[in-house]
């Protein structure tokens, strides 16, 4: 990364102090961005009295790590966790491996009505999720699916529109001799597909399957919606079912158990973030 | 409770009964049997029999019960017909409450009354009021009454006055003579104490269930009051002298007029074992179970017969005086109305603007009356259309037109393209085809089932009444109409729009000049994205918690940075608690997660050619020049792109506002899709659900529109 394409240049020429004004400002911005989290951490180590006071300290007096440890015991963290993980990971191995395939057939692929159904694919972009809710519902109604995770992973294994458009402008930048170059050699559109589309295609792939990764363990919605049971609740529907529960009293708890939610997407996030970034740079240049 | 399931599971071997206590139980039951999913057997409130037998969510009881002791006869009337609806036998009664005059002993002695003579008619009841009412230093120490303490019986006032709420068939009947003289006497109050005495006074008394409810705090002499309350002042003022009578009438001499409420023993319909479910039901209606279960709550019997036992062992001291009142032929429960949800909202919004003296009783009796009457209308119109199973397959057909429609287009254009190459079959034109369909598959099916499909039974619903359980009703344009009538409605679709104006726009610009700082800082820049990016990958609900707690009026730490800050001029602020500030609060929250549209700019402003900035320099262009004319332009696809995308998610918000406010202060937070989730699957009103939707989609479709036209003329394009 480097100034050099910076409308700043020149003003840092003539003034080299104003990079310093620029870097405070980015500074305080990261602080009152971090500071909530950081917040949270803090209070999750008090004890309850130091978190009804007034003013508030900024770090705890006693750090009290038993939070973390009542915390797990009073909501089945790791049954929510497991659950949680079952959505996460089978939603995004589908949704990424779908779309891409369905990417394929909008991009190399040329067919009757190719056309059509990619401008229809956009067209329900628009579609809000409360158009699907109540139908839906009466679709897993009637599979029995009520109660149980596959509402929450199974349809992303049919892809997923705004997946599919990203993938596809990425797979455009392709250059079509690759695979052309493959078929004169006779190889089929799925060898094509696994050995240059998925290769070259993989941070994009990644940016991909780690939005909806994401977006499934943020989910709320979709949980509280098809999920009866306490032992099949996410992370996100048992934090906020917890928080209904024990109401805004003991703060401490709930912020324990907000940071126990927020840490796996975190460090997951670590350690794709360069794939991650990469993927998303190179697919925003939209010209749709 | 459990101590007579305990008795039941003793009594014999071949049933078991798991009892669950759970919190709002009548909203899980309907959402479980409308999932297929139903407890066994279920404690829901009395109004809730009607919703969910209106809806098909109840198994019907009289076969079970011939031949049982669940029998009209054995219990009192008004608690028996609690869970009738339209002669069929839904509900039996478990534990009763009824509701009369509680008043301050001391206070009376206090005030030079008779501490053991409670008023007995509306005027003896003003002039003690009067007597009890003690100021100080001009302002209101102790009240003798307030009508609006409790809140949750507005609509109960006139019957006090021999008023009616329903004719039981097809007339509303608020707007009556009787409850115009009802809503006056409720105003004198608020004019007698001024409406500014009376929100201070209001503002310092404290919830039933805290020594700071004013009755219990002593500062309110007289309250309506339900057999519980005994339960509450022995929990937080046992000192408290009290008496509790029936509440006094307009004309002496009346059978005095009590309200009365009971919890239902309900079997959901699709539960496993409805049978045995009704012999737990029948265990509990016998006289010996029935009262215990009354005496270890300390609430009265449903039953006629009352065992002397039951006075003796009963730990209420005014029992006699409950059970007695029970059984008045002034007793009233709520209508059995399948709007009474609506009907009771009303009357409390009509309360409000009567105790605050916006308008006459007159004039907001006639307006609640009208609105009432025409949603009851419209309710007896939708409950006479016929159901229609062609109903359910109508989306289906829909679909399948849809289906013929592309493949008869790919078919057109096929046949074009051959006539382009001659007559010729082009070479590889059907392996093409097969091997396109065969990639685009998994999304056919999903474009299908989980996105066609819906969207065109939505549609069709929209236009019915439908709760899944029972099969749609065609009412036309009836949920449409009945929205656009409805307040909550707007209110719900304003809030949203507010979000949206704000939140976006503050969120976009936020996210432009971050990114403008990053592009511009060379070393540690990787590091502030990450930091900036950080919040948008907190799961919503963990950052929803964290703000809650940022937000807290009495600890929060946001007022303290803001006191601290201003040297202590910023008061304050109710953040989530006040109406006015609620909205602005989540708004705030929402541009504090904008690290996604930072990461996504800034890789679109390091693509911006560093030879324009460099031509620019030499020509002199200021910064300002700079950013406005060659990297926002530059930029603006992303940005445009990014406006798109977040105009539809943002007009879909729901879980901040779900986990932080539920909607309130007095739906000042309530979302459209809040709205839209209650109607579907708090009411299970599935068409109206459909139709609010729909209505949500126009408006996308609509402000797409827009956008793209906008985008046509103000985005910049390169090279594309």
């Amino acid at each position: 990364m480097s100034a050099a394409g910076s409308p700043f240049s020149s003003t840092f020429r003539r003034h080299p102090r104003a990079r310093v004004l620029v870097h405070l400002a980015l500074i305080t911005a990261c602080l009152i961005f971090v500071f909530p989290m950081l917040w949270m951490v803090s209070t999750s180590l008090k004890p309850i009295h130091e978190t009804m006071r007034s003013p508030p300290a900024w770090l705890p007096e006693t750090f009290e790590w038993r939070n973390y440890l009542e915390t797990v015991r009073y909501i089945p963290f790791w049954e929510y966790t497991k659950n949680t993980l079952v959505i996460c990971t089978l939603s995004s191995i589908g949704t990424t491996f779908s779309s891409a395939l369905v990417a394929y057939s909008f991009t190399r692929l040329e067919w009757p009505g190719r056309d059509l159904l990619f401008a229809l694919t956009l067209a329900t972009m628009m579609v809000p999720f409360p158009v699907l809710m109540v139908p839906l519902y009466g679709v897993f109604r009637e599979l029995g699916w009520i109660g149980t995770l596959y509402p929450l992973w199974v349809p992303s294994f049919f892809g997923g529109a705004f997946n599919i458009f990203l993938l596809r402008q990425f797979f455009l930048r392709i250059p079509k001799a690759l695979p052309e170059a493959m078929m004169l050699d006779g190889a089929s559109e799925l060898t094509i597909f696994f050995r240059t589309y998925v290769p070259l295609s993989k941070s994009s792939l990644a940016v991909v399957a780690f939005f909806q990764f994401v977006y499934s363990w943020n989910d709320l919605l979709g949980p509280l919606l098809y999920l009866t049971d306490q032992n099949t609740f996410t992370l996100s529907l048992g934090l906020q079912f917890y928080e209904s529960q024990i109401g805004g009293t003991q703060w401490h708890y709930l912020m324990a158990a907000s940071v126990l939610t927020t840490l796996p997407v975190v460090v997951l996030f670590f350690f794709v973030q360069r794939a991650f970034l990469r993927g998303l740079g190179s697919m925003q240049n939209v010209d749709a | 409770m459990q101590s007579i399931v305990d008795a039941f599971n003793r009594s014999q071997d071949r049933i078991f009964v798991d009892y669950v206590s759970v919190s709002s139980i009548g909203q899980k039951t309907l959402i479980a049997t409308a999932g297929g999913n139903p407890p066994d057997l279920a404690g829901v409130a009395a109004n809730d029999v009607i919703d969910f037998a209106d809806r098909e969510a109840l198994t019907p009881l009289d076969a079970f019960a011939r031949g049982t002791p669940v029998r009209a006869d054995r219990y009192l009337p008004i608690y028996w017909d609690m869970g009738v609806y339209r002669g069929v036998l839904y509900g039996v009664p478990s534990v009763p409450v009824v509701t009369g005059l509680h008043w301050n002993k001391r206070l009376f002695r206090e005030a030079g009354l008779d501490p053991e003579r409670p008023p007995r008619t509306i005027a003896e009841l003003d002039a003690f009021a009067e007597r009890l009412t003690v100021v100080e230093n001009g302002a209101v120490q102790k009240v003798g009454f307030l009508p609006s303490e409790p809140s949750y019986f507005p609509f109960f006032w006139g019957y006090f006055f021999g008023a009616e709420l329903w004719d039981g068939d097809a007339r509303i009947l608020l707007d009556s003579p009787e409850n115009r003289r009802a809503f006056r006497w409720v105003q004198s109050y608020a004019k007698r104490h001024g409406v500014a005495t009376l929100q201070r006074l209001s503002s310092s008394f404290g919830n039933l269930a805290s020594s700071e409810d004013p009755f219990m705090a002593g500062k309110l002499a007289m309250t309506f009051q339900g057999i519980w309350l005994a339960n509450y002042i022995e929990r937080f003022s046992p000192g408290l002298e009290w008496g509790a009578a029936p509440f006094p009438s307009e004309r002496a001499g009346d059978p005095p007029v009590a309200y009365l409420d009971s919890d239902m023993l309900v079997i959901p319909r699709g539960a496993r074992h409805p049978r045995e479910a009704f012999e737990f039901i029948a265990f509990l209606s016998q006289q010996a179970m029935t009262e215990r279960l009354a005496l270890g709550q300390r609430k009265n019997s449903p039953l006629r017969t009352v065992s002397d036992s039951f006075f003796r062992e009963h730990r209420h001291p005014y029992i006699r005086m409950f059970q007695e009142l029970a059984q008045s032929p002034g007793a009233r429960a709520q209508p059995k109305l399948s709007v009474w949800k609506e009907y009771r909202d009303e009357t409390r919004a009509m309360f409000q603007r009567i105790w605050l003296m916006q308008t006459t009783p007159e004039v907001a009796l006639a307006e609640a009356q009208e609105r009432l009457q025409n949603s009851w209308d419209r309710e007896r119109r939708r409950l006479a259309a016929p159901p229609s199973q062609a109903l359910k397959l109508a989306p289906v057909g829909l679909v399948s037109l849809l289906v013929l429609g592309v493949a008869g287009f790919a078919a057109v254009e096929r046949r074009r393209a051959r006539r382009l190459a001659g007559g010729r079959r082009p070479a590889r034109a059907n392996a093409s085809l097969g091997r396109g369909l065969a990639f685009f598959s998994p999304w056919a099916l999903g474009l299908l089932v989980f996105t066609a499909y819906p969207v065109m039974a939505s549609l069709v619903y929209s236009f019915c009444e439908y709760s899944v359980l029972t099969t749609p009703r065609f009412i036309g344009l009836g949920n449409y109409a009945e929205l656009l009538a409805d307040g909550v409605f707007w209110r719900a679709l304003t809030n949203t729009l507010v979000y949206v104006a704000f939140s976006l726009p503050l969120g976009l610009i936020l996210a432009f000049f971050v990114a403008v700082m990053l592009d511009a800082a060379a070393r540690g820049a990787s590091i502030y994205r990450t930091l900036v990016f950080l919040p948008a990958l907190t799961p919503v609900v963990a950052s929803a918690m964290a703000w809650l707690w940022i937000f807290n009026a009495e600890y929060g730490v946001l007022n303290h940075i803001l006191g601290t800050l201003s040297f202590g001029l910023i008061e304050p602020v109710p953040w989530l608690v006040d109406p006015r500030t609620a909205l602005p609060s989540i708004i705030l929250m929402s541009v504090w997660s904008v690290g996604h549209a930072v990461v996504v700019l800034l890789a679109a402003m390091q693509d911006v050619p560093r030879a324009l900035y460099e031509a620019a320099d030499i020509d002199g262009a200021s910064l300002w020049h700079k950013l406005r004319h060659i990297t926002l332009p530059l930029v603006s696809p992303v940005v445009y792109f990014n406006a798109i995308i977040g105009v539809i998610g943002a007009l879909q918000v729901f879980t901040q506002p779900f986990v932080m406010t539920n909607g309130g202060p007095a739906r000042a937070t309530l979302t459209y899709t809040m709205r839209l989730y209650d109607s579907a699957f708090k009411f299970l009103r599935m068409g109206e659900a459909s139709a609010m939707a729909w209505i949500l989609f126009l408006i996308i479709l609509g402000l797409t529109l827009v956008l793209v036209r906008i985008g046509r003329s103000r985005v910049h394009y390169t090279g594309a």
